[in-house]
């Protein structure tokens, strides 16, 4: 499952760049999947939410390891995906979802990604995977646009399946 | 460093989450998170055992719980 991961990014990465010359800047990524539309936040700093980094791992593929994502039409990379079902928390303390029915999905190994301002130069790549004992949590927990603008890098926390 | 919502961040927040973020990208970046005027984070010797305390004015010590480590070596598999 890593190296798809890996190539998915560095597709995504490698080939942000605004849309359109003219017109608001709206930043597009070409990856082996297809288009994906994100948006640009007031720092300038590219986010695409929601990206798809496997086939959603339902029906036949419950419990499997993860396979490649398939080709989509162009994608509103505009907002996160469900978190993964997860079992809920009692209520206390700030852990994530505690003492709430937080709405999740089996259909949810997707991930995000903050590009800092158009630069010309290849960045590095930060994949964060969110913590939760591999029983919850969620990437949409993980907003990397601070680490994307104060630290230069792609940030991209990713949603990984519990185990438990 | 992800800038959590709903949390209030004081000028000390700030000015630390931007030296880690500096930190994690010249890591990501060359693999040295040194540079850009920021403190000094020692590279990691055994015969110093050298640490790095990250706060708003980062410094450097040695022997970081050491007993505890100690005993941690002593585990064998």
């Amino acid at each position: 499952m890593r190296p798809l991961l890996i190539i998915t990014l560095a597709a995504l990465a490698a080939c942000a760049s605004p849309a359109h010359p003219q017109g608001p800047a709206r930043p597009t990524a070409e990856t082996h999947e297809g288009r994906v539309l994100g948006q640009v936040d007031h720092d300038g700093i590219q986010a695409f939410l929601g990206v798809p980094y496997a086939a959603p791992p339902v029906g036949a593929d419950r419990w499997r390891e993860a396979l490649p994502p398939p080709p989509h039409p162009p994608l509103e990379a505009t907002a996160f995906h469900l978190p993964c079902s997860q079992i809920p928390l009692p209520a206390g303390g700030d852990a994530f979802g505690a003492g709430k029915k937080i709405a999740s999905s089996e259909d949810c190994l997707y991930l995000n990604v903050w590009v800092p301002p158009r630069t010309t130069e290849k960045l590095p790549v930060m994949v964060w995977l969110h913590g939760g004992q591999y029983l919850r949590g969620a990437a949409s927990q993980y907003d990397g646009a601070q680490l994307a603008r104060l630290g230069h890098v792609v940030c991209s926390p990713a949603c990984s399946r519990p185990r438990g | 460093m992800f800038a959590t919502k709903g949390l209030i961040y004081t000028d000390d927040d700030r000015a630390l989450a931007k030296l880690m973020s500096g930190y994690w990208g010249r890591f990501a970046a060359t693999g040295d998170p040194n540079g850009d005027g920021a403190p000094t984070w020692p590279r990691y010797e055994v015969a110093k055992d050298q640490h790095l305390t990250i706060d708003v004015v980062p410094s450097t010590g040695s022997q970081l719980r050491r007993t505890q480590c100690d005993t941690w070596d002593q585990v064998r598999e």
